[in-house]
């Protein structure tokens, strides 16, 4: 038993003397590697901008980068993409919506890693503020953005050419429409994307389509039509984006694109020649109001119209003349609408439209005719809906009377009230229809300085963003190929220029405001 | 202690009672069916089908195919596989006449057909021809074959049921050398209005494109619109030409106008 008791006593002894620490390369527990200053990495960007991550790797004591691989990865679906090895992450975030970024940092002896994770949301710089379509130097067209705060206000350095040079659409600037349902299916996609935010740029040769977030031409021309032209001879002189179709001239005949779509439908068949002027009335579902050079008539298009239809000879009881509206022997230079109804049986529709009709037998003067607009709306099933003719009113513009509206090229419609602006050379009147006589024109309300010629003057109210405003904007150039863009309120007859000018390089054709709003479909028409 | 004694027991006897069982080879009858793609059981396996009218007048044969499948076992050899032609009452078939033999296709027992019903050695799955003649009496009107597998010396067919049993299952060709009116031609709202073949030889000629059931699955409601568009303004253009010609609009073979609405 005593010799037991010892055997297991010296057992023991050795096992405990088995334990003790007599090495010097004994194994030490290895430290974390502690990723850190990521704090200050924004949660949001905007597109294009350059992202920059510097992190800081505490291994212990150390603090010595040079010890580290580091991978920096994008997540792109299930899987990940390689965006950097080095120790500071310089990305340029070229796509929007939220990347997750991940960053692996790998200690180069023992292998040991550690991963961190980012979620940085890229938000589109263009998505609110005031497109430019303008000619270029070179003749042809493109379009500058200048980018617009929520508050309104507007970064006066534009963001320039964004077609830009080698691909601007061939030819002069004819106009510009907007659709928030464009489709497109992108190279390499087996299905659309559909509700796309889209400026649709015209000029007299080519049409394109720019995706209002990022400003990527989509396509351009001949994708732009499930039929493209035969023999690629395209002559485009206007057009006009209606809530649920735009429509576009091409050599006179008109292509419609239904909202939804991706590309123009064949031409609306018949014999006509369309003018580039068009307008519409504030219902969502409006024929598109236009007239027609060959048969000389004012006629409208319907939704996926399968023709052109003009309008009856009926007229609405309080029309205070008979002009009818088809066989008119002349022409227009100009077609806009406006608030305000011209029939006092239906005072509830308020909106109507003038045209500046010219009488091929006549060059001492023109017709500024009213239209009702309840004739290209549906919805107006009593006085409306092409019952009737639209001309209601007829005022003479005596050319020995107003000279200046003879000399002009360029009109406008207030949007509230019915005064019609006219831009000849580098100044700008005033025509109140429906103030008597003495009263109603001003031949100058604004002038420029000599060398500035004005190419562009619209009205352009803006009711569904949160900086709303109502202004008169004018755009003039000068020969040395710069433009500027005044914008002026107008109160009564006090015109007050607001902010400064906003200045370019070249030719202003057409200018848009558009910001992110839902309801940015159902003022189109204060386009028009 | 006996507890302990009890458990070892029991282990020994539940040790010494497993053992080796070896797997025999299927002995049985080899069988063979057609394959079901869907797997859902339906009754109508697979359906082809054949309009010569898309095709050169030089062609006056065309082949299709049907999957089978061997069931039981895989063959140790190449088996004849035997199909048979019958009536089928089924009501949801479309409503042809029956195909006839050695007029509207090759017949299954003829010397040509021999070398190609067969069942392959060491297949699972094979395929086994129809071959479908273009007879001028498909150019009036279209015809169906309906099919069913049937003993062979090699083989037994995997479907027992008699003809008349709702639930048994088959294989259909259609076959026409003029234009049928596609089956989901009134409920894909074409907006193209009431079918015609004279429509849908109008329509063939002026878009390229079969306008079968396959091409028409294919059309979301804008590439509709956009034809429907190209379809209207064709037709006008056509009708003013033939007017020029001194020649009545275009017509289906009852009088009625073509028109797209």
């Amino acid at each position: 038993m005593k010799i037991i008791k010892y055997y297991f006593a010296l057992v023991m002894l050795c096992l405990l003397s088995a334990c003790i620490d007599s090495r010097d390369d004994i194994y030490n527990e290895l430290p974390d590697i502690e990723i850190a200053n990521l704090e200050s990495v924004p949660s949001e960007v905007l597109y294009n901008e350059v992202l920059y991550i510097d992190p800081t790797v505490k291994y212990g004591d150390s603090q010595d980068k040079e010890a580290f691989d580091f991978l920096w990865y994008k997540g792109v679906g299930s899987s990940l993409k390689l965006l950097s090895e080095e120790p500071v992450l310089e990305q340029k975030m070229d796509s929007l919506g939220t990347w997750n970024i991940y960053l692996k940092i790998i200690h180069k002896t023992t292998q040991l890693s550690s991963l961190a994770t980012l979620f940085v949301k890229v938000n589109s710089q263009t998505e609110r503020g005031w497109y430019v379509l303008k000619e270029n130097a070179e003749g042809n067209t493109d379009l500058d953005f200048f980018k617009t705060a929520e508050d309104g206000k507007i970064t006066p350095d534009a963001m320039a050419d964004l077609i830009g040079r080698e691909n601007a659409l061939k030819g002069v600037p004819k106009g510009i429409m907007f659709t928030n349902n464009f489709r497109w299916k992108s190279p390499g996609s087996t299905s659309f994307t559909t509700y796309i935010n889209t400026l649709i740029p015209f000029s007299e040769k080519e049409v394109g389509a720019l995706r209002i977030n990022d400003s990527k031409l989509m396509e351009t021309t001949d994708n732009l039509f499930f039929e493209k032209s035969v023999d690629a001879s395209y002559g485009f002189s206007g057009g006009i984006g209606a809530p649920q179709q735009a429509l576009l001239l091409n050599n006179g005949n008109a292509h419609l694109m239904q909202a939804g779509m991706q590309a123009f439908l064949p031409a609306v068949f018949g014999d006509y020649s369309l003018s580039p002027h068009f307008t519409l009335s504030n219902a969502y579902g409006s024929y598109i109001l236009g007239f027609d050079e060959l048969s000389e008539s004012f006629i409208y298009v319907k939704l996926l119209s399968a023709s052109i239809f003009p309008f009856p000879q009926k007229q609405l009881e309080n029309s205070r003349l008979s002009i009818s509206s088809n066989n008119m022997k002349g022409r227009i230079s100009f077609l806009e609408n406006t608030d305000g109804s011209l029939n006092p049986q239906n005072t509830s529709y308020a909106q109507r439209a003038y045209a500046i009709f010219h009488e091929n037998s006549r060059n001492d003067r023109s017709l500024l005719l009213g239209l009702d607009l309840a004739q290209i709306d549906a919805g107006q099933t009593t006085y409306g809906s092409a019952q009737f003719n639209p001309i209601m009113t007829a005022d003479t513009l005596n050319y020995r009377v107003y000279p200046e509206i003879e000399k002009s090229e360029i009109f406008t419609l207030h949007k509230n009230y019915p005064i019609l602006y006219f831009a000849y050379g580098n100044k700008i009147g005033s025509y109140s229809i429906e103030m008597i006589e003495q009263n109603r024109y001003k031949k100058e309300i604004l002038a420029y300085p000599s060398e500035e010629k004005i190419s562009y003057m619209h009205f352009i109210e803006c009711m569904f963003d949160t900086n709303s405003f109502s202004y008169l904007v004018v755009a003039t150039y000068t020969a040395d190929g710069n433009y500027k863009i005044y914008r002026y309120k107008i109160a009564g007859n006090d015109v007050t220029q607001v902010g400064s000018p906003l200045t370019g390089r070249g030719k202003v054709k057409t200018i848009r405001y558009i910001a992110p709003s839902s309801s940015i479909m159902f003022y189109l028409y204060r386009y028009y | 202690m006996k507890k302990f004694f009890y458990t070892i027991m029991y282990a020994v006897i539940v040790l010494a009672s497993c053992e080796q069982v070896e797997l025999k080879p299927y002995e049985g009858d080899p069988y063979v069916g057609f394959y079901d793609p869907r797997g859902f059981y339906m009754k109508q396996l697979q359906s082809a089908e054949t309009n010569f009218v898309y095709m050169d007048e030089s062609i006056v044969r065309d082949t299709v195919w049907f999957k089978i499948v061997a069931k039981a076992s895989i063959p140790p050899a190449d088996y004849h596989v035997k199909i048979r032609a019958y009536k089928n009452e089924i009501s949801y078939l479309t409503n042809l006449k029956e195909a006839e033999p050695g007029i509207h296709y090759v017949p299954f027992d003829s010397k040509e057909m021999e070398d190609f019903l067969i069942l392959k050695k060491g297949h699972l799955y094979d395929s086994i021809p129809v071959i479908l003649l273009r007879d001028p009496s498909l150019k009036e009107e279209g015809r169906r074959l309906t099919l069913r597998i049937t003993d062979s010396e090699d083989l037994k067919a995997s479907d027992r049921l008699a003809d008349d049993d709702q639930s048994h299952t088959f294989v259909v060709v259609y076959m026409a050398d003029c234009f049928l009116e596609p089956a989901n031609w009134k409920y894909s709202s074409l907006g193209l209005g009431k079918y015609g073949p004279v429509k849908h030889q109008f329509m063939v000629e002026q878009s390229g494109e079969r306008w079968d059931n396959n091409f028409i699955s294919t059309l979301d409601r804008y590439d509709k619109t956009y034809y429907a568009f190209k379809f209207r303004n064709a037709l006008v253009l056509e009708n003013q030409k033939r007017a020029a010609q001194g020649l009545p609009k275009l017509k289906e073979k009852d009088g009625t106008d073509v028109e797209f609405s």
